[in-house]
């Protein structure tokens, strides 16, 4: 049977730790926990006080002037203006709750541990005695080199359906088109949300009062799915199939329009 | 240095308001995001700015940071007049409809004898031209359905025949045309329709078939991965936002009179990597190149072109209309907070109040340092379109 190495990139960050709590609730159990580092580059007195002296670069000098005449004035940046659409305070680190100490957890529970770099060389290192499943919930977007050990799969969790629900705020999009919100499990490729599907699970939505609360559920939706799936994919490697043709990708989705949506919840009424 | 001193003294900038505006821009400052009724009401206050500024009943072509209110345009009073009529509806204002029947009405006495209408701006000498012709008739036609007056359709009727009688064998108008002609041209095609549909069915039938073989000349314009060639007024292989504004427009203004869907569906596959390139980087260049990169028009910066956000907001509403495709709807409420945003600059100089610039910022590739009334057209219309009670219909559901 498939390993399952589960990978983060914050030792008490809430996404894995909920994905933890849905797996261990499943019967499943972890093979490893791989902490991603980032290693900082090392610094010397020198290197600092350049760094002191990039503040007053014309650029940030014209940053810092920016900044006086928006807050005195009331205005704003153009980049401030592009922020408005972002998912604000909708992100899993918004809504869901604190975790746990993992490394504790691991501890408690005997799991052995890696801590370093997303490199080809830890990938080979943790796949060198068989295959592995890595439920990715740290790393970002992998680069081919990363994506191409045969012996590992990452694995993601996206809140839509694939491949209708492609993008961002995939989840109000498919509510306001009246498609029932899907959470998917796949393996990730080179292309964003184009990796082939293991698994699918609806998420019920019923009483949520506000896009956040909506959030709350739908995250949870994609922990359930990624831990059911990742279960029934260690004992039946034929559920992996490639992403049927018609895909379709939504942006940040417009203040006004979600604003709508929020004014239509809860959905049960 | 010198040529900076130069820019200040050209450019007025040591006037307050001339130097606030152009600072601010590339600072990247602009105003809070007014809601879209301020904006559309402080839009139409800097439109009869440039009227009063013309003074003839036409809308004066831009405020220029260096000299100041041009003369009125032709073409651009043109198509302001359809705007002006669904802003008087819109507010229960008949000032607008008088001010648009006034357009309208100058519009018939400066029409030539052969029934076009000259190119540029009055004051300044020109042939008559064959885009700007196309655009005028917009705005006849408006008034005709309004005033309920033939006058206006009779003159829009020569402007169509003129138009026609200089069209190629190949469907293309090259002659009489800013630069020899371009994509853009489909919204001659447009206009054209617009008259054409208002005749008798085989008169109307006859014109439709001439139309129908510009619009087919155009359509082979459109490269395979759906950017236009001959798309801009500049010869250096690049597209003006503007002016894909204009012919994605025109090819679904067409569409709907002919009820030929394959004109929409070039429309759409362009549209369709506005809507991408718009979404992944969050602004539409001024300029693009052949594979739809960026061109950078400003030392290192790319700007941005007011006018051809505010078209491409409203090919984007009519796509998520005709489609119930609300993705359209979302990037147009984008680009209108982009523009009203722009636009929401306050000063005590007319020219420069509420007002929007060629390009953002102001001095970039595009119509330098000028405020142009096209601009305050397009938002006003992508405006208009977005509080049209089907859009509201399709936000709430």
């Amino acid at each position: 049977m498939k390993k399952v190495i589960l990978v983060i990139s914050s030792k008490t960050q809430a996404t894995s730790s909920a994905f933890i709590r849905e797996f261990e609730k499943l019967g499943g159990a972890l093979d490893g926990i791989y902490h991603i580092t980032h290693p900082k580059p090392k610094s010397n007195s020198l290197k600092s006080a350049f760094r002191f002296l990039k503040v007053f670069k014309p650029s940030k000098l014209k940053q810092l002037f920016s900044t006086f005449l928006t807050t005195k004035y009331g205005m704003q940046s153009m980049d401030e203006l592009k922020k408005m659409w972002d998912v604000q305070g909708e992100n899993s680190w918004d809504v869901l709750e604190k975790g746990m100490d993992i490394f504790a957890y691991a501890k408690n529970k005997g799991i052995p541990t890696t801590e370093a770099p997303l490199t080809t060389e830890t990938i080979s290192d943790l796949t060198a005695s068989g295959p592995v499943i890595f439920p990715m919930y740290g790393g970002g977007i992998l680069s081919a080199k990363i994506l191409s050990n045969p012996k590992a799969e990452f694995m993601n969790s996206h809140m839509g359906e694939m491949p209708y629900y492609k993008g961002m705020n995939v989840m109000e999009w498919a509510i306001l088109e009246e498609a029932s919100p899907k959470a998917t499990v796949m393996v990730m490729n080179e292309k964003i949300d184009g990796g082939d599907v293991v698994w699918e699970k609806e998420i019920n939505i019923s009483n949520e009062k506000s896009i956040k609360e909506l959030r709350t559920t739908g995250y949870n939706g994609c922990f359930q799915a990624m831990a059911e799936g990742i279960i029934n994919y260690q004992k039946d490697s034929s559920l992996r199939e490639a992403q049927a043709k018609g895909s379709k990708f939504y942006y940040r989705m417009h203040h006004q329009i979600r604003a709508t949506i929020e004014s239509n919840l809860p959905l049960s009424r | 240095m010198l040529s900076r001193l130069r820019t200040i003294k050209n450019d007025r900038l040591y006037n307050l308001s001339h130097g606030k505006k152009v600072l601010l821009d590339n600072l990247g400052i602009v105003s809070k995001t007014p809601s879209l009724d301020d904006s559309l009401d402080n839009t139409f206050k800097w439109i009869k700015a440039s009227f009063e500024a013309g003074g003839d009943g036409g809308s004066s072509a831009y405020y220029k940071l260096s000299t100041g209110w041009k003369g009125s345009y032709p073409e651009t009073t043109g198509y302001l007049i359809p705007t002006m009529y669904e802003y008087a509806a819109y507010r229960e204002n008949d000032e607008w409809k008088k001010l648009a029947k006034r357009a309208a009405d100058w519009l018939l006495q400066i029409q030539a004898p052969e029934g076009g209408w000259q190119g540029l701006h009055i004051g300044t000498p020109c042939d008559l031209r064959i885009f700007n012709s196309g655009m005028i008739l917009d705005g006849l036609i408006a008034a005709y359905r309004v005033e309920n007056d033939k006058k206006y359709l009779d003159s829009a009727v020569r402007g169509l025949d003129w138009i026609l009688s200089k069209q190629d064998d190949s469907g293309f108008f090259s002659e009489n045309n800013v630069v020899g002609g371009g994509a853009f041209d489909t919204l001659v095609c447009a206009g054209l329709l617009m008259v054409a549909q208002c005749l008798p069915e085989e008169e109307k039938q006859a014109y439709f078939a001439k139309i129908r073989k510009a619009l087919d000349a155009h359509l082979t314009l459109q490269t395979e991965n759906y950017w236009f060639k001959n798309c801009s007024f500049r010869k250096d292989g690049t597209a003006l936002l503007h002016h894909l504004g204009y012919t994605t427009d025109g090819f679904i203004i067409s569409s709907d009179i002919l009820g030929d869907d394959k004109y929409y569906q070039a429309a759409k596959k362009t549209a369709r990597k506005l809507l991408s390139k718009f979404e992944v980087e969050l602004e539409l260049p001024a300029y693009t190149k052949s594979d739809w990169s960026t061109n950078k028009d400003l030392g290192n910066k790319a700007t941005l072109c007011l006018t051809g956000y505010s078209q491409i907001s409203i090919v984007f509403q009519k796509i998520a209309k005709t489609e119930n495709d609300m993705r359209y709807l979302n990037a147009a409420l984008k680009i209108n907070d982009i523009v009203a945003s722009i636009g929401n600059y306050k000063s005590s100089n007319k020219g420069l109040s509420y007002g929007l610039a060629g390009s953002y910022p102001i001095n970039g590739g595009y119509q330098r340092n000028q405020m142009v009334n096209w601009a305050a057209k397009y938002h006003g219309e992508a405006l208009l379109l977005t509080m049209d009670k089907c859009m509201s219909k399709a936000i709430q559901s």
